[in-house]
């Protein structure tokens, strides 16, 4: 093979990657991918799961369904920060534009147009930030969404939307689905 | 069956050929994306957001992406960014301020009565230059500096109009640059003075 060959490969090995789907290395696994400890996996106790994540986490990310303008409450997703242009950031989508927020002891908040309404699985203090920070943040900031876990094999397998771990901020969905999100508001709060 | 096929065919002049035009065409679409989204890519301004400078019928324009991903977008350029209010859609408009600087909203606007406004961190400013018909930072608020695709520098069609897309600020705007610069000048020299302290 010769040089410009391979240079032509790269390039649509570059497009791919930027296009469809791509490998990328979380490092700060626990802003992203805290463990939902139910009562189910056996521990009873709310135990931290944080030590099976540490050392970061080797995904598979979608670049399809933002380019395709699907987005889903529940959904982890990769974003530029909307603070430092460079800087990449995995946060949960948990609500989408029209639908109300409620964070702890706040008010109703709704989520404008054309923006969604991102946390960090580990917490608002995160470095780096949320929503509980910024407020809600466009859309068209995200990159991409985690589709699946390569690496550590004791997480292998592909992820399906879920609420946020400990978050206490409540969504009102317009389209009913924030049942698999969070507990519903009650009515007179708003 | 297919892989018979395959295997009668493989070493035909016809399919190598046929294999080798497919490659050249991926390879070729893979460098014009890659030019169109590092370098530089075509854009048609629609609407009557930026009236003087671009004709709300539509104007054929060149972008640049460099000085977005380089961190060099000044004051005063016109930029293409995706749209706060719709992930779909692309807008065009000037940047009137980058992080930090100040801007000063006139009233009659989503954001209240008049006031000066700070930008924060990692945002921009943007407005058309159309003052009276332009949904902009005025409504939307400070935009992030992420959602920036390009700076349009260069103006192709219609022909008659084609040249250079020149980076200015309205002169309020400039005004309200120099204002700060004063400020930020004397505050530096208080704290020089601070640091200094008494004078012997």
């Amino acid at each position: 093979m010769r040089v410009p060959d391979v240079l032509g490969w790269l390039g649509v090995a570059y497009v791919i990657q930027d296009c469809i789907a791509s490998i990328a290395l979380i490092k700060d696994a626990r802003c992203a991918l805290e463990e939902v400890s139910d009562g189910s996996s056996g521990g009873g106790a709310a135990e931290p799961s944080t030590n099976s994540v540490s050392g970061g986490l080797l995904t598979v990310v979608d670049k399809l369904s933002p380019r395709l303008f699907h987005f889903e409450r529940g959904d982890l997703v990769v974003l530029k920060s909307p603070e430092e242009h460079s800087k990449r950031l995995v946060r949960r989508l948990i609500a989408l534009e029209g639908d109300f927020v409620s964070v702890t002891g706040g008010k109703l908040e709704r989520v404008p147009k054309g923006a969604g309404w991102l946390e960090a699985d580990s917490g608002a203090l995160e470095p780096g930030g949320d929503s509980r920070v910024w407020a809600a943040v466009p859309l068209a900031l995200i990159e991409g969404r985690v589709a699946a876990v390569l690496w550590p094999p004791a997480r292998w397998g592909h992820l399906s939307p879920q609420p946020t771990p400990r978050s206490a901020t409540k969504v009102l969905g317009q389209e009913g689905s924030l049942e698999i999100l969070s507990p519903p508001i009650d009515e007179e709060s708003y | 069956m297919g892989s018979r096929f395959w295997q009668r065919y493989k070493n035909s002049p016809l399919a190598t050929e046929l294999l080798d035009r497919a490659a050249y065409f991926t390879k070729a679409v893979a460098a014009i994306y890659i030019v169109r989204e590092n370098l530089v890519e075509f854009t048609v301004c629609v609407g009557p957001s930026m009236m003087p400078t671009f004709n709300p019928r539509g104007d054929v324009a060149l972008l640049e992406h460099v000085s977005v991903w380089s961190g060099h977008v000044k004051a005063g350029d016109v930029v293409l960014a995706r749209s706060m209010q719709n992930p779909r859609h692309m807008v065009c408009k000037r940047v009137l301020a980058l992080e930090g600087g100040t801007v000063f909203v006139p009233s009659s606007t989503k954001l209240g009565l008049g006031k000066t406004v700070t930008v924060p961190r990692g945002h921009v400013w943007l407005q058309g230059d159309n003052f009276s018909n332009s949904t902009d930072s005025r409504h939307y608020g400070p935009v992030p500096y992420a959602m920036l695709r390009g700076r349009v520098f260069l103006k192709v069609w219609p022909i008659r109009e084609a040249g250079r897309v020149r980076n200015k600020l309205p002169p309020w705007q400039e005004a309200e640059m120099q204002r700060q610069q004063q400020q930020q000048q004397q505050q530096h020299k208080f704290q020089e003075a601070l640091r200094r302290g008494p004078p012997r």
